[in-house]
């Protein structure tokens, strides 16, 4: 433990109220120069709603905050900026059309009436870019960036204020695992450096393998902290939910059937390489590689919501023709896209009409099925909330996917297509997701999956098929998969680059 | 997970419902009350259905232009729709097609030219709907000056026709009648169709609608194919309201019609709103309009004090909303 007088950061007895639900309950949190702390619980645990008072963008009910021994009440993250606690965002915050320059000292602009001196600015922008080894011309447009470098301009955006102390708000989970590997390098310097790091992150192995200690949060509570020799991934999980978990993401064992899936010699878009796998009853293939490698295109291609080059895809024998979404729901195939926000919730709707999206037949009357359904599903699936007429957005993270994954239940497919499906939820939820799921197998689904986590890789999959810069490199059976071998072929091993 | 009685899940949802309708719903009876006290004419029966035959045709517009904004959208071409439906009446009937197959055939018209014309282009070649729908706006207006070399044309001898417009059982008119019954037809299919649900589901978010399975595409087109065909219908009860065909019928309309859409609570961007919201906020403009006339103040003050309403509702109805969150 750090002694106070280095303390960078020291809050205590913090509480916030958002309407009936207490956020946060007389929390303490420190931070000391040089280390890195890291913030876990579950989502709803008011991890988020500290990051946010530490940062200056939501005000607390209660509790003192003091920065470099100085109490701070922020009215604004521009204040807290100004005194050294920087904040990255859950969401990506670049504006697409500026350069990267732009992008990284977007804080740093100068006044109104000040000149603009594009040379001086472009030549501070790449100093901050070579820190988090960012090797691109900081006069290029942001959209022209790879996705991991987009992610490492938004940490270089934080930097350029240069920081005391900098919070790390669920960043880690839009990088691959390569990605994370620079991410990490970063941190652990910023550390060396005596910057103060608070990582808040749903990835366990994360804080296990990077922080110096972990401060678990539960309901809004503090319940316990581990330093460093106490950290380990089940101690940290049993504490953010208050239980002993069972390992979650292990697949039930059940028996595989005929191939119901044939995905044959489809050419994605904007690639040249055919793809040609096939899933069977009761199967689950993963896809596994890293972020940008083209798991998610070829997920939204088999399912019609992209164009195929060439190439067909057949469900059951049946070739899905003119492939449209709409199609490939009535041959009995579904997805849960990647963004739930963005592409799979009506977010004005309530949960009723979210599990109910797309199930709609033109000039029937549908409301008395909407709720005999839409409560069957909320019962199913243990979907919390109050009631199915309830606005979506009142629901946590874990709630809403799981309305996604509902309407695609709905249609009782045949083929279940996955896109990170447990991203951005927490623990708890992450168990039930895969219990629902082994329950579909045994009602003889077939599902394909792409996620991000090498846990649940390894955990659930009969196969797994790797991608690496849009094509397909390599199959392992269960018995031949691991984290190394993956790894390597993600990687582009085995003369993945050609 | 509290269970609620059914009762008092029902009361909840009626404080609900009408807590979205608050503002123009205040705003409403506020204006109501003024009148009332301030004249003696205003608040009879007689005068209220007086003011809903003289809202029949604005309701009729609005309720097609709710449609293309529940569903993300927006239809600039009412007036010009409407003119040229009524244009078009005038020429079938001086060729003498029978008066319904008439009023058929321009609805049927009108429907196409939001299918094909500003549909199409919106909905299949994305192109932007502001642009698309102010070009058929000029367009059919323009089309229906041609047709008439920019003249009136009289239809007094249609009598059949004027009736329509005119005709009354006790205080209540035909067009009022009729634009009552598109309202309630519009209100069971936003709220009780399949495609009703289709609507706000692209207007909420399209994307999502699209990976759900909804034919995005075929929906927005049909929303400009409504709107164009209650505008060339509303041209016809225009039409007969005059008894004459003007190319110049209604000209900006679409500003009126968008005021109430708004007020009524219908977002701009799509996926929230209703018909019933819409129904008040034209009944807001009839009434301001009417206790105008009654007041003796000049009507023109109508634009100024619905610009200033519709300002002051969407600010309260953002404070209401950050409270709530």
């Amino acid at each position: 433990m750090t002694s106070s007088a280095d303390l960078l950061l020291d809050a205590t007895a913090i509480s916030k109220r958002y309407g009936v639900v207490q956020a946060l309950r007389d929390v303490n949190f420190a931070v000391g120069a040089g280390e890195i702390v890291a913030l876990a619980g579950e989502n709803g645990s008011g991890k988020s709603t500290l990051a946010k008072i530490l940062s200056g963008a939501v005000k607390r009910d209660a509790g003192t905050v003091r920065v470099l021994g100085v109490e701070a009440n922020y009215a604004s993250p521009r204040a807290a900026l100004a005194d050294g606690v920087a904040i990255v965002a859950q969401e990506p915050t670049a504006v697409p059309g500026m350069s990267v320059a732009e992008n990284v000292l977007l804080t740093q602009l100068p006044g109104p009436l000040s000149p603009f001196r594009r040379r001086a600015y472009n030549a501070r922008a790449r100093t901050i870019l070579k820190r988090v080894g960012v090797s691109v011309p900081p006069e290029a447009p942001f959209d022209t960036l790879k996705a991991g470098d987009r992610e490492l301009v938004e940490i270089a955006k934080a930097l350029a204020a240069e920081p005391r102390i900098l919070i790390l708000d669920e960043a880690t989970s839009r990088f691959g695992e390569r990605d994370v590997d620079r991410l990490f390098a970063i941190l652990r310097r910023l550390r060396d450096e005596g910057t103060g790091v608070v990582l808040i992150t749903h990835r366990l192995a994360e804080i296990c393998e990077l922080a110096d200690r972990a401060v678990v949060l539960r309901d809004g509570v503090r319940v316990g902290e581990l330093a460093r020799e106490e950290l380990a991934a089940e101690k940290l999980a049993s504490m953010m939910v208050g239980r002993e978990l069972t390992d979650y993401f292990h697949k039930r064992r059940v028996p595989i059937g005929d191939p119901v899936l044939r995905v044959d010699e489809v050419v994605v878009e904007g690639t040249s390489d055919p793809i040609s796998f096939d899933v069977r009853a009761g199967e689950v293939v993963a896809l596994a590689g890293l972020v940008g490698s083209g798991r998610s295109e070829l997920l939204e291609t088999i399912f019609g919501a992209r164009r195929p080059r060439s190439g067909r895809v057949r469900i059951g024998g049946q070739e899905v023709r003119r492939p449209a979404p709409r199609r490939s729901l009535r041959n009995g195939m579904a997805l849960v896209p990647e963004d739930r926000h963005r592409q799979g919730l009506n977010l004005y709707g309530t949960v009723r009409s979210n599990i109910a999206l797309g199930s709609w037949r033109l000039l029937s009357a549908e409301p008395s099925r909407e709720r005999r359904e839409s409560d069957a599903a909320v019962r199913r699936l243990r979907i919390r909330t109050d009631r199915t007429t309830a606005s979506i957005r009142s629901l946590s993270g874990g709630n809403q996917q799981k309305v996604v994954v509902a309407r695609c239940l709905a249609r009782k497919p045949r083929v279940l297509l996955l896109d990170e499906p447990t991203r951005g939820i927490d623990v708890g939820a992450k168990e039930e997701m895969f219990q629902l799921l082994g329950e579909m197998l045994e009602e003889g689904i077939a599902i394909l999956l792409v996620t991000s986590e090498m846990m649940e890789v390894l955990g659930v999959a009969d196969r797994v098929l790797v991608m690496h810069e849009r094509r397909l490199v390599g199959e392992l059976p269960r018995s031949e998969a691991s984290e190394e071998r993956i790894a390597f072929l993600s990687a582009g091993g085995d003369g993945g680059n050609v | 997970m509290s269970e609620l009685s059914s009762g008092a899940l029902a009361a909840r949802r009626f404080w609900e419902a009408l807590l979205s309708y608050l503002g123009v719903l205040t705003v409403l009876l506020a204006l109501i009350a003024f009148f009332s006290i301030n004249q003696s004419r205003f608040f009879t029966l007689a005068n209220f259905w007086n003011v809903l035959d003289g809202s029949s045709v604005l309701l009729i517009v609005s309720v097609g232009l709710t449609f293309t904004m529940l569903c993300g959208g927006f239809d600039l071409s009412l007036s010009g729709v409407l003119a040229l439906g009524g244009v078009v009446l005038w020429v079938l009937l001086s060729h003498g097609v029978p008066l319904f197959l008439a009023i058929i055939l321009v609805i049927l018209g009108g429907t196409l030219i939001g299918a094909v014309v500003t549909g199409y282009p919106i909905a299949y070649l994305d192109l932007p709907f502001f642009v698309v729908t102010l070009g058929v706006l000029v367009a059919a207006r323009g089309l229906a000056s041609v047709i008439t070399s920019g003249e009136v044309e009289g239809l007094y001898e249609q009598e059949t026709l004027r009736k329509i417009g005119n005709g009354r059982i006790g205080d209540v008119t035909y067009p009022v009648i009729i634009a009552l019954v598109v309202l309630l037809l519009a209100i069971v299919v936003t709220r009780y169709t399949g495609y009703g649900r289709m609507i706000y589901a692209v207007g909420g978010n399209p994307e999502a609608a699209r990976l759900a399975g909804i034919n995005v595409r075929l929906v927005r087109l049909s929303t400009y194919a409504i709107s164009a065909s209650l505008c060339a219908f509303a041209g016809v009860i225009e039409t007969a309201r005059l008894a004459a065909a003007s190319p110049d019928a209604d000209q900006g309309i679409e500003f009126s019609a968008a005021a109430a859409v708004l007020l009524g609570g219908t977002s701009f961007v799509g996926g929230i709103g209703s018909m019933l919201g819409t129904f008040l906020g034209v009944m807001f403009i009839g009434v301001l309009k009417n206790g105008l006339i009654i007041s003796s103040i000049s009507v023109y003050w109508q634009g100024v004090i619905t610009g200033v309403v519709l300002f002051a509702s969407v600010l309260i109805d953002r404070f209401r909303r950050r409270r709530s969150t």
